[in-house]
């Protein structure tokens, strides 16, 4: 069988983008790819939404921002819902999908869990990212954090 | 909700060079002094008005001491930029950010650092001593050669008084110094033949994303609990 040969303008992509990624010469995993065309737990509009924590972290007008709403159950300490919206980019988009995924699957995770989440977790579950989009799984997991600690001194000022 | 802190007018006092590619910024800020735990970092912005996000950096000096301390490695456009500051400049600085630091102060902590990645460590080791905090500590710092040690004696010094452990690694340098532990990358056999074990013992890694997600692995494969792994990359 004759070898087929790979077209010029391929190869020399592959060989720009090999440096960068972490999964071959294309970029992003086909996990990254599915949770950026077809995002989970997004939050169009919150007007309406009653969360028992809010976090947020970047600024909106420079793009970067990103906001978690969390619901907790509060008899387990579990994370029962988590909804999420950014400006960010694809691999914002995918990484926090999947960690609002991660954080509400098996009954939701415990709060004492989820304060420690780490990007590189996320990263795993991703199926990997490039180095240099590894901030965007920081971003989601910042505001995570954040909502978490929102959500324990809302707690403790209801007390 | 908590949100994201204002930007304040910093203005740099001393500058110190650690090594041929690591300066220390030493900041004063005119308003009330900040206030911040040791392990955490700061957005850096060259520009008040600019709507970005600037660069982050650890804090290198203790919640104590007078000045704002951040040691910057040359890497890119941002940390040139950095470099070239002179006393009297300007910067200006959002946070405190970050969660990077031991929450409980019982446990037997190990810092795992490669480059410029020792900087939360350094703030925590000075915040350890001056409030005399006798937590077990074990610090293994990776660098590439001898002259790329940042915070070399300050670290010794530290270590006697606060009563931690130091193990040094260099990578790349083909002379043989006194105190340097070892000639290769940190790996998880090394820190069991130091430690004995890895039981009941939390991990703090910080440096660049493949140091960190590599140790990370290891340690997960040494059936360290994802528990007590704690990472800081830096990118």
């Amino acid at each position: 069988m004759k070898k087929s040969k790979q077209p010029k303008e391929k190869k020399q992509r592959s060989k720009i983008l090999a440096p960068l990624g972490d999964v071959g010469d294309w970029l992003y995993s086909n996990i990254v790819k599915k949770h950026f065309l077809s995002p989970q737990n997004f939050l169009v509009d919150d007007k309406k939404y009653k969360a028992d924590g809010i976090g947020m972290v970047g600024s909106p007008a420079c793009g970067d921002m990103m906001i978690v709403w969390i619901k907790v159950d509060k008899k387990s300490q579990r994370i029962k819902e988590c909804k999420w919206r950014t400006f960010g980019c694809a691999s914002a988009i995918a990484s926090t999908s999947i960690m609002s995924v991660m954080v509400t699957e098996k009954g939701g995770m415990e709060l004492s869990k989820a304060i420690h989440l780490k990007p590189e977790q996320i990263v795993d579950r991703l199926g990997g990212l490039p180095d240099r989009k590894f901030h965007c799984s920081v971003l989601g997991q910042d505001a995570l954090r954040n909502a978490v600690e929102d959500y324990l001194v809302n707690e403790k000022t209801s007390k | 909700m908590k949100k994201p802190a204002n930007k304040s007018k910093f203005v740099a006092t001393h500058i110190k060079k650690e090594t041929p590619d690591v300066v220390t910024i030493f900041l004063s800020s005119s308003g009330q002094k900040l206030t911040y735990k040791a392990g955490q970092y700061m957005a850096v912005h060259l520009d008040k008005n600019k709507d970005s996000h600037g660069k982050f950096y650890s804090i290198s000096s203790s919640p104590s001491e007078k000045e704002l301390a951040l040691t910057v490695k040359k890497i890119g456009q941002f940390s040139s930029a950095l470099h070239k500051l002179k006393i009297g400049d300007v910067v200006y600085l959002s946070g405190p950010y970050g969660w990077f630091y031991p929450e409980t102060k019982t446990e037997h902590v190990v810092f795992l650092a490669a480059g410029i990645g020792i900087t939360p460590f350094f703030s925590i080791l000075k915040d350890y001593v001056e409030h005399n905090i006798k937590q077990k500590m074990d610090i293994y710092y990776s660098n590439k050669t001898f002259q790329d040690i940042t915070f070399h004696d300050e670290i010794n010094k530290l270590a006697k008084v606060g009563l931690c452990q130091i193990h040094y690694h260099l990578t790349r340098d083909r002379l043989r110094y006194k105190l340097i532990n070892d000639y290769e990358r940190i790996s998880i056999s090394d820190i069991k033949k130091g430690l004995g074990h890895l039981k009941e013992k939390n991990f703090y890694i910080c440096g660049s994303i493949s140091f960190v997600s590599d140790l990370r692995k290891q340690l997960l494969s040494a059936k360290v609990s994802e528990d007590r792994i704690f990472t800081e990359s830096f990118f």
